[in-house]
């Protein structure tokens, strides 16, 4: 595949597999275990960091929400449906949604099996009630459910022969040919070696793209690989513009070993506060109620405004404050997972401190535009969990979306199974393409200015500038001037290091890189179509929804520019 | 675009210190045995090692690997030997010195960077906890 003379990459590797997973999170791994037990397959699952570990769902803190009706029986699929759709302003894909609700109860009680050790209250589920939901339908363990979904779905491959593990691959293109993929071109990051993968369906499970911000709860790895290479051949993306911004991220004191989002903790308590730095109550001014009924699309803006307006902390940040409550609620409120004696440890004490807290891109509810059960609109390839579109609409709930990659991860996966099922023949020729030769030409390129991690914060800062929480229609035309410029200078600004060293920091940033640019004009782009504010996409030039907008933006690949249209009815 | 408010916010940023980070550097295809390498590494209060090898990475030298994912004590990828003792850099808190080392008993890629598989990990963890 790569050139002769770049003597120095190792020799192709080639793996054959009736389904290709990419991406070994959460998704990924129900995806896999799914398609292998639908159709008996074999099933490459394939990750750039350590399939079962890496990837944003075992950052997963609190819930995983589905409507079981083992805290309040009153609760049902049609209440989920109706609280996610409201919660997402109208416009979520129905079908997906419906599907999602209906099988969200069971996929969450076959963890049991899997071993998940949901807490329980006799031989019910524990369920908590998270903001935007009718009934409380959070199931949890501690603070640690995400990790604990991950662990259990992990040992759950670790039993099935059949699913072949790789982890350090770093995907970086599909390969296809009139319309239908039959695998992906990776490097290995152990080995420097080029590999192949060649399957008879692909299911794309990466997962967001929240690193295209420089404010981010995410992991590291959170890149959006999957959509980028899904894009680049050919599938059509959705509702790009949706991104969703956490408001409750933490800035100082740093909790360490917490995610960026748990000083959201804090918002349950009774008497809690959200001040600025001359100590305003601005949240509760506009909405008295709002430590229970505010969705974080709308508790995210407010801050941000204020922030922005120059009342903000001199780290961009305000407060949450505890320290007026009654210490025994408190105690109550956060006894969950030791939240209280970690912060001790950390010498932090909710009674006499507050947080410094800010906004940060948190989730994607756009992605690649499937079916209810995970189909794109190119033959053989899939997608599931958080690199999907349609079930969120315009803003997620919190708690839904642990309880997406295990749908929508079993939908594709057995979909992807069957369809590998009925193929015969898998091509084995394909031309090499501009990727691979950029790759190659990575080492022996010119030094010239900037490493890649550094402009890759550059993109970062210019996503969070052009199209963060607060968007206008004159910004995003800016933006997307500069990301052109950005896009056309980087093969000159591209500094890289040279020596041939296995574990290349330098190369997994600059393919990531180029893989995020390849994003982030989809997102400016339908930003500055959608001349409405809905959800978690403001635009300050167009403050209110309109009728007219109930509907969802598609992109697609038209040779070397981006087309944006609304769905077709 | 984000202004930047006027420096009066109830915290203010404690002054930095120095760190000097020694790292076992390991490339398996040109070396038998690692050589010790040392970093000045400035850092802040609630800084963690993690943030270290950043920096590390991001200004003085280009050429380290090491593992990191979540950054927030969920992932269990970053694990290496601190100090002689099996430790997640993302939460363990930067000092005057630090000794780094990969990960025992494993077979090391480069660097800090072990060949590991994510059910070990599970053990180790609990081993830790």
């Amino acid at each position: 595949m790569l050139l002769k003379k770049m003597i120095s990459f190792g020799p192709l590797r080639t793996e054959v597999s009736d389904v290709l997973v990419i991406g070994g999170g959460g998704a990924g791994c129900q995806a896999a275990i799914w398609a292998q037990r639908t159709g008996d397959v074999s099933v490459c699952l394939v990750e750039k960091g350590v399939v079962g570990a890496s990837g944003c769902t075992v950052m997963g803190t609190y819930s995983c929400c589905a409507a079981l009706g083992h805290a309040d029986q009153r609760d049902n699929p049609h209440v989920h449906f109706k609280d996610t759709l409201i919660g997402g302003a109208d416009i979520a894909e129905q079908a997906l949604l419906t599907k999602f609700v209906e099988d969200a109860p069971s996929r969450v009680l076959e963890l049991l099996e899997y071993g998940v050790p949901f807490e329980k209250e006799g031989k019910r589920l524990k369920q908590v009630r998270i903001e935007g939901h009718t009934y409380p339908r959070g199931c949890f363990v501690g603070m640690r459910t995400g990790q604990a979904i991950q662990w259990g779905l992990r040992r759950k491959l670790r039993d099935i022969r059949e699913i072949r593990r790789y982890n350090d691959i770093q995907i970086y293109r599909l390969l296809h040919v009139d319309g239908r993929v039959f695998g992906a071109m990776g490097l290995c990051r152990k080995t420097l070696s080029p590999i192949r993968f060649l399957a008879r369906s692909i299911i794309i499970a990466t997962g967001g793209c929240g690193q295209l911000y420089s404010h981010t709860t995410t992991s590291l790895d959170n890149t959006g690989d999957g959509l980028s290479i899904a894009f680049e051949a050919g599938a059509s993306l959705m509702d790009m513009e949706f991104i969703q911004f956490y408001p409750i991220s933490s800035i100082y004191p740093r909790l360490i070993g917490m995610t960026r989002v748990a000083p959201t903790f804090l918002k349950q308590v009774p008497g809690c506060r959200i001040y600025n730095r001359l100590g305003q109550d601005f949240v509760a001014a506009k909405y008295p109620q709002w430590q229970n009924s505010l969705n974080r699309d709308v508790l995210s803006q407010l801050i941000y405004r204020e922030i922005k307006e120059g009342r903000g902390t001199n780290q961009e940040g305000v407060y949450i404050d505890v320290t007026a409550s009654n210490p025994r609620e408190m105690e109550r409120v956060l006894s969950i997972g030791n939240y209280l004696k970690k912060l001790e440890e950390m010498g932090i004490n909710l009674k006499t401190t507050p947080l410094e807290i800010g906004v940060a891109s948190h989730y994607l509810m756009g992605g690649i535009q499937v079916d209810e059960n995970g189909e794109t609109n190119i033959t053989g390839l899939f997608a599931a969990g958080e690199a999907i579109a349609g079930i969120h609409g315009a803003n997620r709930l919190g708690g839904n979306a642990l309880s997406e990659i295990l749908v929508t991860g079993a939908r594709a996966g057995q979909r992807a199974a069957q369809f590998a099922l009925r193929q015969k023949e898998i091509p084995t020729f394909f031309p090499k393409n501009e990727w691979d030769e950029w790759i190659e030409g990575l080492f022996s390129r010119p030094h010239a200015g900037t490493p890649p991690s550094r402009l890759k914060r550059s993109l970062q800062e210019l996503m969070w500038n052009y199209v963060g929480v607060e968007r206008t229609g004159e910004d995003l035309i800016q933006g997307l001037k500069k990301l052109s410029d950005f896009q056309s200078a980087l093969d000159k600004e591209l500094d890289f290091r040279h020596d041939f060293k296995v574990y290349h920091m330098e190369l997994h940033d600059a393919i990531e890189l180029r893989l995020m640019l390849g994003l982030a004009k989809t997102i400016m782009l339908a930003a500055y179509k959608r001349e409405e504010s809905r959800g978690a996409h403001l635009r300050v030039d167009f403050p209110e929804p309109k009728a007219e907008w109930v509907t969802n933006l598609v992109l697609i690949k038209k040779g070397d520019d981006v087309v944006c249209v609304q769905k077709a009815k | 675009m984000s202004k930047k408010p006027n420096n009066n916010g109830k915290y203010m940023i404690a002054s930095r210190q120095m760190s000097i980070i020694i790292i076992m550097r390991l490339d398996p295809s040109t070396m038998t045995d690692p050589n010790p390498q040392e970093f000045q590494v400035p850092y802040d209060v609630g800084h963690t090692v993690l943030d270290g090898l950043n920096y590390i990475y991001r200004v003085l030298d280009n050429s380290l690997a090491f593992r990191s994912s979540c950054q927030s004590g969920l992932c269990l990828v970053c694990l290496i030997q601190i100090d002689g003792v099996a430790k997640y850099p993302c939460k363990t808190l930067m000092k005057g010195q630090i000794k780094l080392e990969p990960l025992k008993n494993k077979k090391v890629i480069r660097d800090l960077v072990v060949e590991i598989d994510a059910s070990e990990m599970t053990e180790l963890f609990q081993i830790n906890h």
